[in-house]
């Protein structure tokens, strides 16, 4: 089977076209989703910040951490929920979207990269909890921040190329259907 | 008196300019986004600290003194980005309902905002220094988040309500 067939056969789903069908469900799940991700890229950015020693460099880096990565998880299992009903409403296509692609590369890359802080540099987080974050913790907190800042600009792509894959099905169900760059 | 902003608008140089250079316009609204989640998360942090959720070891002054100034920061980088959009295509939003709900709401978003930097460095101990914040406190914090996420809200809601 194909991915295209694989694709067209999610599409079927009766959530899939509970999603795609009228106009106001994809567009609700979209804000969701947008709301969602504005937390998850905004919440990381803190631990980000504070590993590069921008901003609340007077508080040990675990204590951040333990603060705000709850509201990330929580924020990312929202954006990961809303953005699979996008994805089923019109997987066909999304598969062969490249900005959607490129976007889930780049969140491989941003888990990749935050399986490899967490497990190895963030291990011996105690001797620079408060002094001066060791290179390999800017640098993870580098590259978190430029794939975050990714992920949006690929997320933001998708809607424009994909256009017209969803939104109010029709002129007349709604005040006006969506736009060129909805 | 909006229609004729608008034909106006529509015929200056910038506004083709941002037409014809076809990268303008996504850019705009990912910087734009971006900008949203600094004010959101920002905005979530300080008012959830207010009402007294999360397992935050900072008092809502010492969250507020780290949150509030990203705020407006961001707001101005939105305003721009915004602007960059509304001179675009300036019948999208001028003439669009959500749009002009959107204006209302960030009006008072922004008033309750200052509100809260204001309280917080006047009457500290009434806004959580050492000790829970009081109600009025937490009321301005609930109607801050209400307010903040239904900007979010109608801004995602502008490009299905075409004016």
């Amino acid at each position: 089977m194909s991915i295209t067939a694989i694709a067209k056969s999610i599409e079927g789903l009766a959530l899939a076209r509970f999603v795609a069908q009228g106009p106001w469900v994809f567009p609700t799940v979209e804000t969701i989703h947008v709301i969602a991700i504005a937390m998850v890229v905004g919440s990381i950015a803190v631990v980000d910040l504070r590993l590069l020693g921008v901003s609340w460099t007077a508080r040990p880096v675990t204590e951040v951490a333990e603060e705000v990565l709850p509201w990330t998880w929580v924020s990312f299992a929202v954006a990961a929920i809303a953005g699979g009903l996008m994805f089923i409403s019109a997987a066909s296509k999304y598969v062969t979207d490249l900005p959607f692609q490129l976007k889930m590369l780049l969140l491989a890359l941003a888990a990749a990269n935050m399986l490899v802080f967490h497990f190895v540099t963030y291990r011996d987080v105690e001797v620079w909890n408060l002094g001066r974050t060791p290179r390999a913790a800017k640098v993870a907190a580098g590259l978190s921040l430029a794939f975050w800042i990714a992920v949006v600009t690929c997320g933001r792509l998708v809607s424009f190329s994909t256009q017209n894959a969803f939104g109010p099905p029709s002129a007349s169900a709604a005040p006006a259907a969506a736009g060129v760059d909805g | 008196m909006l229609a004729a902003l608008c034909a106006w608008l529509e015929k200056t140089p910038l506004s083709a300019a941002i037409q014809d250079i076809g990268w303008i316009i996504p850019i705009s609204q990912t910087v734009h986004i971006l900008a949203l989640a600094v004010v959101l998360s920002s905005i979530v942090f300080v008012d959830v600290r207010l009402l007294g959720l999360g397992a935050w070891r900072v008092s809502a002054p010492a969250m507020a003194r780290r949150f509030l100034p990203p705020v407006w920061f961001a707001v101005a980088v939105m305003a721009v980005t915004g602007a960059i959009l509304i001179i675009g295509e300036p019948r999208r939003d001028l003439l669009n309902p959500v749009f002009q709900i959107k204006m209302l709401l960030l009006v008072a978003a922004l008033v309750v905002t200052a509100v809260i930097q204001a309280g917080i460095a006047a009457h500290p101990r009434a806004w959580g220094e050492g000790g829970p914040a009081a109600w009025p406190a937490r009321l301005a914090a609930g109607l801050s988040l209400a307010v903040w996420l239904a900007i979010a809200v109608c801004g995602r809601f502008i490009a299905y309500f075409m004016g």
